[in-house]
């Protein structure tokens, strides 16, 4: 149930202390980053292809500066210029979002079985499926993948493992191969 | 004007379209197959809506649509299922439904809290889909003045509401809207067709589908998010059993209790009309007038298993479905992750969502609001009948959801348009929804983001080049510009004061 945090990392400039929230990086550095590579890619075009997107994304860019500045960064304890949800060593909150956009709220369980390890080793499984899915093809693909990830949860019982993965694997070929003409 | 759309012809054309038994078929497995995977928990309407909407492909675009609208219906109603049997809401407009639900069962009152929370959801929905039914065309008529400067700031406006109602950052909100605009404009450019930002990927030329970034986004995240919470069920706590008798009384409790249905109804329509707001604020709305104008006495036992607070979240949990779908129709801005989805698949299927969707497919518009009707009727009778049976569904181990709906977002995100670049799209979508949710990212801002790009790239370089490639010309347009900015500038004013 616990998950990782991203460190504050906190610097002294003479007087004062700078403290950064590493995670509150994440998603404007992200952003940046893609601002950056469109930027490279289009900086070539004509004014009229970039009539909008050229403003649109130096406006991103500030927001992504700003946000930077007012959720990331505090100078001697200040909580930085917007912040209001939590100071920077406390770990984020899963409060209003999660409940706000299809996500159901955090229950909490004691199963060993659902933990952050699992968590990210259920999102390099998906990264392998995704890369293999053309080399080995979707049966052999998903059965494994089904496997796998159910036995990663907590299944042991080595019938269910096989007929949940082939069961599974089956219908949605029949409704997406062969029903919809997906070229799977 | 408001005869282009609101004739007793197209009204008519919608019912004929009704009297299909394809049609037919359609709402009742779309709605029961919204609330066979709203009971289950994790799945909300959302999810419903963005697995099923590549499954639709194949349909006809009618019967595909309402097949959609009838499982968002079932979904939202089927949420309170699991919130009132093991206290884990299926959706976020049934939190609210726990607090007296889930006492109630404890005190061994389940199938009668599901038979109330049926019978309240299907009459609330009812009433939704009347409201939506009187309300939808003269607003869409109205739409019908805005040109491309109002389109342009219409999107903005929507943008801007999202923090004012959600009470996220105003600069998180903000960049997570122009970002998802950002994202709009990749590939070819509407103008030169000069391709931007598409990382040599042929596919991306079309640019990126907002169907895939809605499964990424509300699917794939919420499974990672699975991976690590797991749920608390177990199946010595099933309570699904109970005598029929009462399902009899909770009909009885509905009956002597017509003004709190009635409350909750009206707060949900009008609460989910509001871009930004849905069932998850109605929820709390709702409850919080109930207990407001309950006697002191009733409203010391709220929280602690009384149905005044069941029937105050599922009836207005219910009526946003109508509310909601009023600015998704009218005006193609959708207010939650489920309206959006809802959108996607009216895009997916070749009609053009916006202002101008009424008079380009109105029978299909009216077939898709009467079809509420039928599927509340059903959701009514699928409650009042089945609910202890679709309780069981609650009780399915979370091990077993998570590896089969990770296959389905990724298949599903693939069959859009066959692309193997979605499938990364997919994957990157539900990584970065992660840290949506970790830092208090608005989730909506970046989904209407990518849906408005369109809409506000058009607006912005059409209304540019008419009006002289002037700002003031511009943005002061037309009173309807103006309204627009000056309702920006409230919400935006709004967020800044609650921040």
């Amino acid at each position: 149930m616990t998950r990782p945090t991203p460190p504050v990392v906190t610097v002294s400039a003479g007087s004062r202390t700078i403290s950064i929230d590493t995670g509150e990086l994440l998603f404007p550095g992200i952003v940046l980053a893609f601002c950056l590579y469109y930027y490279w890619d289009t900086y070539a075009l004509p004014d009229l292809s970039m009539l909008y997107a050229g403003p649109l994304l130096y406006a991103t860019v500030g927001l992504a500066v700003v946000t930077i500045l007012g959720q990331a960064i505090s100078i001697d304890g200040d909580t930085g210029l917007e912040r209001s949800e939590r100071p920077p060593d406390e770990p984020p909150t899963e409060s209003a979002e999660l409940a706000s956009e299809g996500a159901t709220p955090e229950t909490g369980t004691d199963d060993p079985a659902f933990t952050v390890r699992n968590a990210a080793l259920l999102i390099g499984l998906t990264v392998v499926y995704i890369a293999v899915l053309d080399v080995i093809g979707f049966l052999v693909a998903t059965i494994a993948f089904l496997a796998i990830t159910l036995y990663l949860f907590g299944e042991r019982d080595p019938t269910r493992i096989a007929l949940y993965s082939v069961g599974v694997a089956f219908v949605v070929w029949i409704v997406f191969v062969q029903w919809l003409r997906v070229p799977l | 004007m408001i005869d282009v759309v609101f004739t007793p012809a197209s009204i008519e054309a919608g019912l004929g379209i009704l009297t299909d038994p394809y049609i037919l078929l359609a709402i009742v497995l779309g709605t029961a197959i919204g609330v066979v995977f709203g009971a289950i928990p994790g799945f909300s309407a959302t999810m419903t809506i963005v697995l099923f909407t590549p499954v639709t492909i194949a349909f006809e675009p009618t019967s595909a649509l309402i097949f959609l609208v009838s499982a968002y219906g079932g979904a939202v109603y089927g949420g309170s299922i699991p919130a009132i049997l093991i206290n884990t809401p299926g959706a976020p407009g049934s939190v609210v439904t726990c607090w007296d639900g889930y006492e109630l069962t404890k005190q061994g009152r389940a199938v009668y809290t599901l038979a109330v929370s049926a019978i309240v959801s299907g009459i609330a929905g009812l009433f939704a889909a009347a409201v939506l039914l009187v309300f939808a065309p003269p607003i869409s008529s109205f739409a019908l003045n805005f040109g491309p400067p109002e389109m342009f700031l219409l999107a903005v406006f929507a943008l801007t509401i999202i923090p004012a109602a959600k009470g996220s950052s105003l600069s998180k909100a903000l960049l997570a809207g122009a970002f998802g605009l950002l994202i709009g404009t990749i590939g070819n450019d509407p103008q030169l067709s000069q391709s931007r930002a598409t990382f040599d990927q042929t596919a991306l030329l079309d640019g990126v589908d907002f169907i895939v970034v809605l499964i990424g986004l509300f699917v794939l995240t919420e499974v990672f998010r699975l991976g690590y919470r797991g749920t608390v069920v177990t199946e010595d706590n099933d309570r699904t059993g109970g005598s029929l008798s009462e399902v009899y009384n909770g009909v009885r409790a509905v009956v002597s209790r017509p003004i709190e249905t009635i409350r909750g109804m009206f707060i949900g329509a009008f609460v989910g009309s509001l871009p930004g707001a849905g069932a998850d604020v109605a929820n709390f709305v709702s409850y919080n007038e109930a207990k407001r104008w309950a006697s002191d006495e009733l409203a010391s036992r709220f929280g602690n298993g009384t149905i005044e607070g069941v029937i105050a979240a599922d009836s207005s949990n219910n009526a946003t479905q109508g509310g909601a779908l009023i600015p998704t129709l009218t005006l193609g801005i959708p207010g939650s992750g489920a309206t959006a989805a809802l959108l996607g698949a009216i895009a997916l299927h070749g009609l053009n969502p916006g202002p101008g969707l009424f008079d380009s497919s109105g029978d299909i518009v009216y077939a898709m609001i009467l079809s509420l009707f039928i599927g509340n009727v059903l959701i009514l009778l699928y409650g009042v009948s089945g609910s202890q049976y679709f309780g069981k569904l609650a009780y399915i181990p979370v091990r077993y959801i998570i590896p089969a709906v990770t296959v389905l977002a990724i298949v599903g995100a693939f069959a859009v348009r066959n692309a193997t670049v979605d499938l990364y799209i997919v994957l990157l979508f539900g990584i970065v929804g992660i840290l949506f949710v970790a830092y208090d990212y608005p989730l909506v801002s970046i989904v209407l983001g990518v849906i408005l790009g369109d809409i506000a790239e058009s607006g912005f370089v059409t209304g540019w080049l008419l009006t002289g490639e002037s700002a003031t010309a511009f943005l002061f347009n037309s009173p309807i510009a103006i309204g627009l900015l000056v309702l920006t500038a409230l919400s935006l004013v709004i967020t800044v004061l609650k921040n």
